[in-house]
């Protein structure tokens, strides 16, 4: 493990909190952006939230609801070029085209700093990817604590917010005047510490006020849970009849999106794209849930239909095996597969399925 | 990076969604979640929006045909001898054809139409898949009098009765078959009726299967049912025109229990919506239908009425705006018709010389026909009946011009090769099936020296005596702004503030009922079929997304002779197994190919994946379905 | 190895025809010799780049015992395959691995060991069976048995007859169709097993084919009373990255591409999916 991947030891907790002044956060933001590039909440189109790089403080969004494109997408890109390949059939050159530089994602809600937290283990996991765990590496991670859940989310079932203990380089509480950073790693004390004077240690009172926030967020959930528990004893013994996935395949319409914007999901193809005179090797998005996922050469599918698609996911997501594996279930609760799902075979419906023994449509 | 808001460039759902671009290259797509048609969601198509502009075999310089060959020219020679060329066969007053993909803006199908009705005179401009299109829309009018749709997808959403006519929805209109099953989910009643049973039949309260031919007589005891529910009694207003005609047509139906209580369901709904996806059928059929439909709507009060909608999903994304701008050899700008002498002259007045305003033949029927041949876009991909393989189709004409951001076949005959923008690269407006106009922004720069296909076109009438300009594409939107019926007025401002602008609809004042055809006779033929109208690998957008590919390519290899399903049962009559050969025998001709089995099918009923319609080319005779006899071999 | 996704450099040294539609490509590493830069075990596979077209992954045909060169045997059945049969002596292509776990040889040292190959499957099987041969002392009969469609689609026919040759080792081959010419047997794989006496308790029987072969002589093996352990496979899935990352070869939470693509029937019956 590299010093950068130690620095943000996942079990270190909290370091120390700092308290920043509401009126000062616009000439934090400047000092961050002279850091590196700063991708955080930016307004789109009537209403719309997308996390994009921003130029000056007064872009970054502040009060939003979640963007429903996960913020994943500056570690995992759609499309995603990996290396240059240049030359022709005699004789070839291939160099790696990422340039290292340091980012910061700011205002990142939990769930996606816990989804953050989740890619980084898959990537470490058995054979480490160090292309992506550098680039993991070189991004600080500021996540925005949700005093509120949103509109879809259950991240409380995923221990997954609404405020996070760790799995975060700074966290940001809004507790009004102030905002409350906590630090999880040493890349979040530097980005607390170059902006010297901003930030003064917190007072307990402050902390005081974002326990109670935070008591106060997790009492709000109310109906918008997913229990994972009987459904993944089920998934995990193959206890869940044929027959109610036959039901529930019939309202998936295979577009993908459920994986495609889930925080945890990264599943990908590699192919070559033509670039100039040569060839882009890319990492490109891919879903489980299309047909020709696991489509052989020969022609044969192991996963010929819908059902063995939709099986397929909830057993990476929710199986006790991936669950020993990755040490939490494959996903973070942020509801984005409630609102993208073409049909309504999202993780609460499913998974209450599987738990109920029937499928309401 | 770069992120634009743009329309999704396949299907006429009307998605809004965001397109990224590293380094100028559209590399992936985000969800709008406020979009009021996608609202967040897309389908698997919309999540590659960008894959095909990225991944595609681009063209990216001019090329012109020299010594057989086709090499790179720059835009000056490659634009001056496309316009002499078809400046000559225009002289010398000979046949030319424009085919414009209804995937283009307006602004680009605007072009296409005063480069043909204009600069060359001709009449000869359509779109493929426009006649069906048309047709359906046609139905429509015969009973509101107004051939549009009615509604938004927002509305079917919250139907609480709808009736589906499909092919394939899941496959063809995936965002489209979404909200119907929200609505599904939220306690709606669906009515499905098609040639086959699909995902959206299995979803359905009641569904009903009909025999190709024999179309109109399962939608009959649906209306029947109507009448009998009450609908059409004193009350319903001016729908009462043409109610005993209908009445009368409808006397021999038998009216089973579920068609009862289907029709109760559309009935007594407080927001019925009606939606019509392609299916595969003639075209005489596709219009009995929409008339049957519409006639249906309009007695459960679906026409008109606040949250009731009435939509005919096209195949491309922007068949209507297509239609809207004269794309079409039947009628000019607006829909309105040719010898509208007031438009013609608005038109003439804007585009500075006279508008040829006869009857044009169909897309069809100008391959290898016209002696000289513009083709922009994608323009000869998925159209039935097929073309073909384009280089030998098009080898009857002396001059093939084509416009496209990727190669395909037709560079085989083309003379001029003029490399535009994909439809993600564009910049413009599209008309939804809802009639709301939207604005299409450029998700990336086209490669190489391609340019917009607005400019290409611009600068073909220009050097084809049109004057000056236009100089970009909104400058084309105001000129559409001040002529073309139905656009005139259009807030642009709006466009770029909210998210488009909804087209007047002309109001539903000239209702009338119409009378069914009679019901065709019982028959035992066994029928074959197109497996839906829409297939994704005949679309070049499909075809060049290496994620989207995959299937259809599988399809291909795993079946070179391609296949015919049919009922088990069926099977076991003929005495053949699943991978042995058949032969199909109809009136035109005959076709072999190997069986494969489909619990799903109806008995009698054979069906070929759209994909290998040319298999079937023979049988056909450009019919997507036929009575045949089927034999071992 | 600092990026999974950078490929090496490889040479096409040599490349041979085995049928009409197979090629043995012979490659030299550009950057260092196989030994000492790319060890391997038998059975692991290699992901070989055709640069434009893309990647696919292909079994090491060759044995750790004779690391001079690496060798792929390939039939064209797509759009990578059918680039890579372009390509001779000379080109140049992208190598990644070796992947997988390969096959246990140290398991099998002391013990009777049975080949059973259809077809494409042979190449898979190659390098154990030469790599037993090459430390022939350490192990007990060793038996081939190979069935494919016709004598033509037999590969590797020069070594076919090298091994016939030899008395340490038993060669059984077999076509489901003849051609003029061919005096050999004529039929299934299993047939052979009446022709050659197996010993279930002291052998390991490694079986590499098409997916209705291998369930067919797995049967057959059963029911003579090998063990479920003493039976091995190797599993073949759609792959892409060939670490275990890109999930496309996924059989419930295990990943062909890293714990197999070798394992014992035991292990393929109790995989869920």
């Amino acid at each position: 493990m590299s010093d950068q991947d130690a620095a943000r030891g996942g079990s270190a907790g909290p370091r120390g909190a700092y308290a920043i002044e509401r009126s000062r956060i616009d000439d934090w933001v400047s000092t961050v952006l002279a850091l590196g590039e700063v991708i955080a909440p930016m307004a789109g189109h009537g209403g719309d939230v997308l996390y994009a790089p921003v130029e000056t403080p007064d872009q970054v969004l502040w009060e939003f609801d979640n963007s429903l494109h996960p913020p994943k997408e500056v570690l995992l890109p759609q499309t995603d070029p990996l290396f240059e390949i240049r030359g022709e059939r005699s004789g070839w050159q291939v160099a790696a085209v990422r340039p290292r530089e340091p980012r910061i994602l700011l205002n990142a809600r939990s769930c996606d700093a816990s989804g953050i937290r989740f890619l980084r283990g898959v990537h470490e996991e058995d054979l480490r990817d160090s292309a992506y765990l550098r680039r993991d590496a070189d991004l600080t991670v500021v996540s925005l604590s949700c005093p509120q859940p949103c509109s879809q989310g259950f991240c409380i079932c995923c221990d997954a917010g609404p405020f996070l203990d760790d799995g975060f380089d700074v966290q940001l509480t809004d507790l009004g005047e102030v905002l409350l950073a906590e630090v999880g790693s040493a890349k979040g004390e530097a980005l607390v510490r170059t902006s010297d004077g901003l930030f003064r240690p917190a007072s307990e009172q402050e902390l005081s006020r974002r326990r109670m926030l935070e008591a106060v967020a997790i009492d709000s959930f109310g109906e918008s849970t997913c229990h994972f528990g009987s459904a993944m004893r089920r998934i995990s013994t193959g206890r869940v009849v044929e027959a109610l996935w036959d039901t529930m395949s019939d309202w998936c319409f295979e577009c993908g999106a459920c994986t495609l914007v889930c925080p945890t999901c990264y599943c990908f193809s590699i192919k070559d794209r033509q670039s100039g005179g040569g060839w882009q090797r890319c990492r490109m998005w891919d879903s489980c849930q299309y047909g020709a996922f696991t489509l052989e050469a020969s022609g044969h599918n192991p996963r010929p239909h819908r059902k063995d698609r939709v099986k397929r996911r909830f057993y990476h997501k929710v199986s006790a095996q991936y669950y020993l594996r990755d040490g939490t279930v494959g996903c973070v609760g942020c509801g984005r597969c409630v609102t993208v799902c073409l049909g309504t075979t999202d993780m609460p419906a499913v998974v209450t399925a599987i738990r109920k023994g029937v499928w309401n449509g | 990076m770069r992120t634009v808001l743009t329309s999704c460039p396949f299907c006429g759902c009307g998605c809004g969604l965001y397109v990224h671009a590293r380094d100028g290259i559209p590399s992936g797509v985000a969800a709008s979640q406020h979009h009021p048609v996608s609202q967040g969601r897309l389908c698997a198509r919309g999540w590659s929006a960008h894959a095909a502009a990225a991944w595609g075999p681009r063209l990216t310089r001019p090329m012109l045909r020299r010594d057989g060959e086709l090499r790179g020219a720059d835009w000056g020679e490659a634009l001056d001898t496309a316009a002499r060329g078809l400046a000559r066969l225009r002289s010398s007053g000979r046949s030319i054809g424009v085919i414009a993909s209804p995937r283009l803006t307006n602004e680009e199908s605007y072009l296409a139409v005063r480069l043909a009705r204009g600069a060359l005179g001709t009449p000869h401009i359509d779109a493929p898949l426009r006649a069906e299109f048309a047709l359906a829309l046609a139905g429509i009018g015969e009973v509101s009098g107004v051939a549009s749709s009615r509604g938004t997808l927002q509305d079917v959403e919250a139907s609480d009765a709808i009736l589906l006519v499909e092919g394939d929805l899941a496959a063809s209109h995936p965002r489209a078959a979404s909200a119907i099953t929200r609505a599904v989910a939220a306690g709606a009643k669906l009515v499905c009726c098609g040639p086959a049973a699909t995902q959206m039949s299995r979803l359905a309260t009641l569904s009903f299967t009909w025999r190709p031919g024999a179309e109109t007589d399962s939608l009959a005891p649906l209306i029947a049912g109507a009448l009998a529910a009450g609908a059409g009694e004193p009350g319903a207003g001016q729908l009462a025109a043409g109610l005993d005609a209908l009445r009368a047509s409808l006397a021999a139906i038998a009216v089973g229990d579920q068609a009862r209580a289907a029709a109760r369901w559309l009935v007594e709904a407080a927001r019925p919506s009606v939606v019509v996806a392609p299916f595969p059928a003639a075209p005489a059929a596709v219009r009995r239908v929409t008339v049957a439909v519409a006639n249906l709507a309009a007695l459960c009060g679906g026409l008109g009425r606040p949250g009731s909608a009435l939509l005919v999903l096209p195949t491309r994304s922007n068949a209507q705006g297509s239609l809207d701008m004269g794309v079409t050899p039947e009628a000019l700008p607006g829909g309105r018709p040719l010898d509208d002498g007031g438009l013609r002259d608005r038109l003439a007045a804007a585009w500075g010389t006279a508008v040829t305003a006869d009857r044009g033949v169909d897309a069809a029927d100008m391959v290898g026909q016209t002696s000289g041949l513009v083709i922009v876009g994608d323009a000869l991909a998925g159209g039935v009946p097929p073309v073909g393989p384009a280089g030998e189709a098009l080898s009857g004409s002396e001059l093939v011009v084509v416009l496209d951001a990727f190669a395909s076949p037709a560079l085989d005959a083309a003379d001029v090769v003029l490399p535009v923008a994909a439809a993600i690269e564009s910049s413009g407006t599209v008309t939804g099936a809802d009639g709301w106009l939207r604005r299409v922004r450029p998700g990336g720069d086209p490669p190489g020296e391609a340019r917009g296909a607005w400019w290409v076109l611009a600068e073909l009438g220009r050097r084809l005596g049109l004057g000056g300009g236009p100089d970009s594409p909104d400058q084309v939107l105001e000129e559409i702004a001040n002529v073309v019926p139905g656009y005139r007025g259009v807030d642009r401002g709006a466009l770029d503030t909210g998210w488009g602008v909804l087209l007047p609809a002309p109001p539903v004042d000239r209702a009338a009922l119409q009378p069914l055809p009679a019901p065709a006779s019982p028959s035992d033929d066994r029928i074959v079929m197109l497996d839906g109208v829409y297939d994704w690998g005949s679309d070049p957008l499909v075809d060049h997304a290496p994620i989207l590919c995959r299937d259809e390519r599988s399809r291909r290899k795993l079946f070179p002779r391609g296949q015919v399903a049919m009922a088990p049962g069926d099977a076991e009559a003929l005495g053949v197994r699943q991978g042995w050969l058949v032969k199909l025998v109809s009136n035109h001709g005959e076709a072999v190919l190997p069986v494969v089995l489909r619990r799903e099918l109806a008995p009698g009923r054979l069906s070929v994946p759209f994909a290998f319609r040319y298999m079937l080319a023979d049988v056909l005779a450009g019919m997507p379905s036929a009575s045949v006899r089927v034999e071992r071999v | 190895m600092d990026d999974l996704y950078l490929p090496r450099l490889a040479r096409i040294a040599e490349v041979r025809d085995e049928t009409p539609d197979t090629r043995t490509f012979v490659l030299q590493l550009r950057d260092g010799s196989v030994a000492d830069t790319l060890p391997f075990v038998p059975g692991q596979f290699l992901e070989l780049s055709v640069f434009g077209c893309g990647e696919a992954p292909f079994c090491i045909a060759s044995s750790p015992t004779r690391p001079q060169a690496l060798e792929v045997t390939v039939r064209r059945t797509g759009q990578l395959t059918d680039a890579l049969h372009t390509l001779g002596p000379g080109d140049e292509i992208g190598l990644r691995g070796p992947c997988g776990n390969g096959f246990d040889v140290a398991a099998a040292r002391g013990k009777d060991v049975v080949f059973v190959a259809g077809g494409i499957g042979l190449p898979p099987l190659r390098g154990l069976i030469w790599n037993v041969l090459d430390e022939r002392e350490s192990f007990g009969r060793v038996t081939v048995l190979y069935g494919a469609r016709t004598p033509s689609d037999l590969v590797y026919k020069n070594e076919l007859a090298d091994w016939g040759r030899r008395d340490d080792l038993e060669l059984l081959v077999t076509v489901d169709r003849a051609e003029p010419g061919w005096e050999g047997n004529v039929g299934m794989v299993p047939i052979l097993f009446d022709m050659t006496e197996l010993q279930p308790a002291s052998s390991l029987v490694y079986v590499c084919g098409p997916p209705i072969m291998i369930r067919f002589v797995v049967q057959d093996l059963l029911m003579r009373g090998f063990g479920e352990d003493a039976v091995i496979s190797t599993l073949e899935r759609m792959m892409q990255c060939g670490v275990g990352k890109c999930n496309h070869c996924a059989i419930g939470h295990r990943y062909i591409c890293r714990d197999g693509p070798v394992f014992s029937y035991r292990q393929i019956r109790e995989m869920v999916e």
